[in-house]
């Protein structure tokens, strides 16, 4: 009989306990538990600390009994702004968690979560110039006034 | 498989939202206008951005390659654009990490610069566009679709565009008024603007159009009992001029022979659904006549049909009006005596001419000859 509960460790060593059917929203742990049975002790998470492990549950909580993703038309169809409302308010974070986040979804193989994530990133750059993006994300300008010029041309197709 | 002759249209986009009926000018100055408004963050999106920290290292150049570009494939097309003049690092991610970006630009530039005009861009992920890129059919039917309805951002064929309810489209002004959806709906609902809009040819009312099926799922959404049809020009109203300046010609991209195929004709097909229109009546005037009177013109279903090449081959084998011969070959062809694309010849494939034994079985048997020719002389000179 396979436990109901199971404990795992971040990597600043705080212990979380969690339902069985929450965890298995990712699939990393889902197929741990497949290979190695059932276990008492606590599952080490390496890659993540205690206040994004602690983020990445409330999400599987809510998302629980969410249906597989089929991956049909319209599924795919849905526009990038798309977003659960409740998922919307979930990603107000500030953007060093929004990226731990994403970071803890990939390792974790949480499709849903990561998708969330990456929509949220691209909402950030939708609708914003250049410069706009380099403040948000805090990123140098590193190109030549003729390099932008050039990338400049090479955007305009309806100029060419 | 069999050989025949087929054409290409010289101008796909002749009929629907094309870019080269609207003045070289007013298209540039408007897809400049329609590109400065999408830099404003208020017209996309309701959502603040997120806090940054002021000193805060930026985690940009912590992300993977792979999320990096999973990110990208939720933006649009002018988004990238804007990203690639962002730094060094996020333009070689673009370039380099998201093919489709590439592709799209390389063999699909004309139905990018149409989505431009259509002012709408924005709405599509490269993700969306990719995917019906690289897929050949229409969700309507099994044949090739060489189109893409836009409101919907679906590969379709040209029966399907005109004759199915799935692609109906109508004045955003009708639409909201059929349904009385509230303003804020707005932004739920892709808006094309036509063309005409910069021919200046028709009211304003029909410069912006929305897809009626989308605009009935958020009605229904709202929990609202669907409106009564009768005398709705939303339902009966015609149509047929709408849902061609909604739709652009769009090669599909076979990612397993790297081609990007616009869709090709049975000449046979075509010859044969002209001599027989020649007999029955004078050119319609009007799509709406066209209609009326093709649908009981004989081959009307074959001369519309696009197809992909290795369909063609296949078609030529059971085609009755296949054209093998043709003394005007390179030439052009022509409905309505209008030309309309280039002639070419679709070649049986070559290992299939030996009978079906293919290459390898030509090259025994010639070997064989060799072998039996060695061995006369062989036993000539004994």
């Amino acid at each position: 009989m396979s436990a109901t509960m199971l404990t795992f460790q971040s990597n600043d060593g705080v212990d979380i306990t969690i339902a069985r059917d929450v965890a298995e929203r990712s699939v990393l742990i889902k197929n741990m538990l497949e290979d190695l049975g059932d276990t008492d002790e606590a599952i080490p998470i390496p890659n993540v600390n205690e206040a994004v492990l602690r983020k990445v549950i409330e999400w599987c909580e809510h998302h629980k009994g969410d249906p597989p993703s089929t991956g049909d038309d319209d599924d795919s169809r849905r526009k990038t702004t798309d977003i659960d409302e409740w998922d919307q308010k979930f990603m107000q974070v500030d953007q060093e968690m929004l990226f731990e986040i994403i970071l803890a979804a990939n390792y974790l193989d949480i499709k849903g979560l990561l998708d969330v994530g990456c929509k949220t990133v691209a909402n950030m750059i939708k609708g914003k110039s250049p410069e706009e993006i380099r403040k948000t994300f805090n990123i140098q300008n590193d190109f030549t006034p003729e390099e932008e010029d050039q990338i400049r041309r090479e955007n305009e197709w309806a100029e060419e | 498989m069999a050989s025949g002759l087929a054409y290409r249209l010289d101008r796909p986009s002749r009929n629907f939202l094309d870019i080269h009926s609207a003045p070289r000018k007013r298209f540039e100055s408007a897809v400049r206008l329609y590109r400065a408004r999408c830099q404003k963050p208020q017209r996309l999106h309701c959502q603040p951005p997120l806090p940054l920290h002021q000193h805060a290292q930026s985690k940009w150049s912590s992300l993977p390659l792979e999320i990096v570009r999973m990110i990208f494939l939720n933006l649009d097309m002018i988004a990238l654009g804007t990203l690639r003049l962002v730094n060094t690092t996020i333009h070689h991610q673009v370039d380099a990490a998201l093919f489709e970006y590439r592709l799209l630009r390389d063999h699909a530039a004309e139905t990018l610069q149409a989505l431009d005009l259509a002012q709408c861009t924005h709405y599509f992920s490269i993700e969306q566009l990719y995917h019906e890129f690289s897929h050949p059919r229409p969700r309507t039917c099994a044949n090739f679709g060489p189109y893409l309805y836009l409101p919907t951002l679906s590969r379709v064929c040209f029966p399907c565009l005109m004759q199915h309810g799935r692609y109906r489209v109508a004045s955003l002004e009708d639409v909201l008024q059929f349904y009385r959806l509230p303003l804020e709906d707005w932004c739920h609902l892709p808006v094309i603007y036509t063309a005409f809009d910069l021919l200046g040819k028709y009211p304003m009312s029909e410069r912006m159009l929305v897809d009626v099926t989308q605009a009935e799922a958020l009605h229904k959404q709202h929990g609202s009992p669907p409106p009564p049809r009768e005398g709705s020009t939303v339902y009966y109203g015609s149509t047929f001029h709408c849902r061609r300046a909604s739709t652009v010609a769009f090669p599909y991209w076979d990612p397993h022979v790297r081609v990007a195929e616009p869709g090709a004709y049975c000449l046979g097909c075509t010859v044969f659904w002209e001599r027989s229109r020649l007999k029955r009546r004078v050119d319609p005037r009007t799509w709406e006549q066209y209609y009326a009177w093709a649908a009981k013109s004989p081959g009307h279903g074959a001369v519309d049909r696009a197809f992909r090449l290795p369909e063609l081959r296949q078609h030529f084998r059971t085609c009755p009006h296949v054209v093998r011969r043709f003394a005007h070959e390179d030439e052009v062809a022509r409905r309505f005596n209008v030309p309309i694309g280039r002639v070419f010849r679709v070649p049986t494939p070559r290992r299939r001419r030996h009978g079906g034994g293919g290459e390898g079985r030509a090259a025994l048997r010639r070997l064989s000859v060799a072998w039996l020719l060695l061995n006369v002389i062989l036993r000539g000179g004994s």
